[in-house]
């Protein structure tokens, strides 16, 4: 399988272009340094630099490692089977990551107890879980059960959005 | 005498025996609720205490945070999401035996291993604390530096088999600690405007987000699309030879535990990592470490609880609180028209006495409601993944943001969440990453005050004993490292006899 197969040179690649993006653009334009600094070491932009050339460095021996795996398994000739059900499930995945970020952008509008009611049972139904009668109570309870016990014992307020007039 | 038995009845009364016991039970529910912390739990009850006698009231405190450092474990273990920092360790070994079918074992082997961890812990606060607190004093910031650099080892023990991964994923937590507002200059460090971002990443959503999310995501991956797919508790219970097998590392882990505990600002997440790596490192079990084994949950549990009594050493002894939650008892002891501190051992014995005693008597409280709450808490993971999961998200939601009531905070535990699924799926650890990210601001804060504190001069990392001896122990670490990766200490010793 292609991913397994060039998994190593792709995650190395990846961590190689955030360490290189950091060294060119995060440390130069986002560490704010004030102009007189006598010892080099005590700058603020010091330790991320530091940090981001390791990056690179490890970065860089995980591409050699993932290159030198592929010669290996083309001299011993493994191949692996391609998965008949990847597509569907790296599409479920995928439709898991969007509805996370979607979940967290209804937070603010619609509030937390109406938001995670609706995610609950979204995420549920994506898992294949077709048990109405156990998953529709869980996903509609344990928000309200939430919103009590942080609002009315830990003191701490829950955001409702647009129903915020509505005094539970 | 007459002290010792004037403490006695100040704790030998039912409402102090039942603030302690509900102390306790408050705690184990607060820790083992993603995004309540103890340090929450414990302000949240100090309004409790004002009207309550001096030496009740503090019970309670101290019931709250020793059974919220041990309920942050229940959590960790069962759904993989830890409810203190402290119990993040934890996560390395007991969701592994929990998806095993071994939650009930991994959660008796946490609750025998806080236990003892804690008694031993007030045991030094008894009887070693101004010993402790003077060698606590000692520890300036070249002091710290070297700790937390010999700390860092521990990346490699928790690794795995990719060693390089494992390094690139702690750079990866160094980098996330960076982020806010430099502590020396006050200047923005990746902030790009976001003023939520100036207080850096807050711990709790990036810790939900790098263990919850990840095993959240992946079930989506599952090819029977997980229905039904149940971690079934089984009926493994710990058994007598386990806990034997285990007590070296768990008397180790407590050493280390009250050690660091005593030495204000470190807290209980590093001693938890620095037990579980040495008990990595000895045990004849150490390869199995990060997959599920029993003594790796020992190690870590005990060496978070071995925090828990000796934290209140530089408090009562030099009345300097070691962190937030000292902080607040410390409040406690103010809003009674007490200052802990040597003053307080002059005037007040009886109160320092009755503590000790009420200490004593949590940890078997511990064991009790721990005991009770094994039963119901191992049940979670019975529930069916496709009904687990998705609750568990709302519940990582509700913790995430009520850590710092933001919702952006939200935001960071998910994009944590899909940064720790990528690396989940391309091989990267995410043990390292968190260790660094807990280590990173200590170790970058105690080097640039080292060297402001010498002008420059890097002499002052090897200025005395305490830096030899860490410096020491990290080469050791790292020998260790290298031989056990490239067999060079074996390739040495056969080389004379290749020549023969």
């Amino acid at each position: 399988m292609k991913f397994e197969k060039y998994g190593d040179i792709a995650a190395g690649g990846v961590v190689a272009a955030f360490a290189v993006l950091g060294l060119a653009y995060l440390v130069p334009v986002g560490v704010k340094a004030p102009p007189n600094i006598s010892v080099a070491p005590l700058a603020p932009a010091f330790w991320p630099s530091i940090i981001f050339w390791m990056m690179l460095g490890f970065a860089t021996l995980i591409i050699a490692k993932g290159i030198f795996g592929i010669m290996r398994a083309d001299t011993d000739g493994a191949e692996v089977d391609a998965d008949s059900g990847m597509k569907a499930r790296t599409t479920r995945t995928l439709i898991a990551i969007v509805l996370l970020f979607v979940y967290q952008a209804a937070l603010e509008p619609i509030g937390m107890v109406l938001a995670s009611i609706i995610a609950g049972l979204a995420f549920t139904a994506l898992a294949g879980e077709r048990r109405y009668r156990y998953f529709v109570p869980v996903a509609v309870l344990l928000p309200i059960v939430l919103y009590y016990f942080f609002t009315k014992i830990a003191a701490i307020p829950i955001p409702l959005g647009f129903f915020e007039f509505i005094e539970f | 005498m007459d002290i010792i038995q004037e403490a006695f009845l100040h704790v030998a009364t039912w409402q102090t025996i039942l603030a302690l016991f509900c102390g306790v039970a408050i705690g184990t529910i607060i820790g083992a609720i993603p995004g309540m912390t103890v340090s929450m739990g414990v302000a949240l009850t100090l309004p409790f205490t004002f009207t309550l006698d001096p030496v009740t009231g503090i019970l309670l405190l101290l019931g709250v945070y020793k059974g919220g450092i041990y309920g942050g474990s229940i959590t960790a273990i069962v759904i993989r999401a830890p409810g203190t920092p402290a119990a993040s360790c934890t996560v390395l070994d007991g969701f592994p035996m929990a998806q095993k079918g071994e939650a009930r074992k991994a959660l008796e082997m946490a609750l025998y291993a806080s236990c003892i961890a804690d008694f031993i812990s007030n045991l030094a606060l008894i009887f070693f604390a101004g010993f402790l607190a003077s060698l606590a004093l000692k520890f300036g910031a070249p002091e710290f530096f070297t700790l937390i650099v010999f700390s860092l080892t521990i990346i490699a023990g928790v690794s795995g088999d990719d060693l390089i991964k494992g390094l690139a994923s702690a750079m990866l937590g160094l980098i996330g600690a960076t982020v806010g507002l430099d502590l020396v200059y006050g200047t923005d460090r990746f902030v790009f405007g976001v003023y939520e971002l100036m207080g850096g990443l807050a711990f709790i959503p990036v810790l939900i987000g790098l263990f919850a999310l990840p095993e959240i995501i992946n079930h989506y991956t599952h090819k029977d699309r997980g229905v039904g797919d149940i971690n079934k508790i089984g009926s493994a219970r710990l058994s007598f030879a386990e806990l034997k097998g285990s007590l070296k590392s768990i008397l180790r882990g407590s050493v280390i535990g009250v050690v660091l505990g005593a030495i204000p600002g470190i807290g209980g997440a590093p001693a938890a990592f620095l037990s579980y790596s040495e008990a990595k490192r000895t045990s004849p079990n150490g390869k199995n470490f990060g997959k599920g084994e029993v003594e790796g949950v020992a190690a870590a549990e005990s060496g978070n609880n071995g925090v828990a009594g000796a934290t209140m050493i530089p408090l009562l002894a030099l009345g300097v609180p070691g962190d937030v939650i000292t902080a607040v008892i410390l409040g406690a002891f103010m809003v009674h028209g007490l200052r802990p501190g040597p003053i307080l051992f002059q005037q007040n014995l009886d109160i320092i006495y009755a503590l000790f005693m009420g200490i004593m008597m949590s940890s078997v409280f511990l064991f009790i409601i721990g005991k009770s709450s094994i039963r119901m808490f191992s049940r979670i993971a019975e529930i069916p993944n496709s009904i687990l999961y998705p609750a568990v998200l709302i519940l990582c939601v509700f913790g995430a943001y009520a850590i710092n009531n933001t919702i952006f905070d939200i935001l960071v535990m998910m994009a944590v969440g899909v940064l720790g699924f990528g690396m989940l799926k391309f091989g990267f650890p995410t043990a390292p990453f968190l260790i660094a990210f807990v280590l990173g601001p200590l170790l970058e804060d105690n080097f640039r005050q080292a060297l402001l504190i010498s002008q420059g001069d890097y002499g002052i990392f090897v200025r005395g004993p305490i830096c030899w001896f860490f410096w020491a122990l990290t080469v050791l670490s790292v020998v260790i490292v290298l031989n056990r990766s490239t067999g060079f200490l074996k390739f040495m010793k056969r080389q004379p006899k290749a020549g023969t």
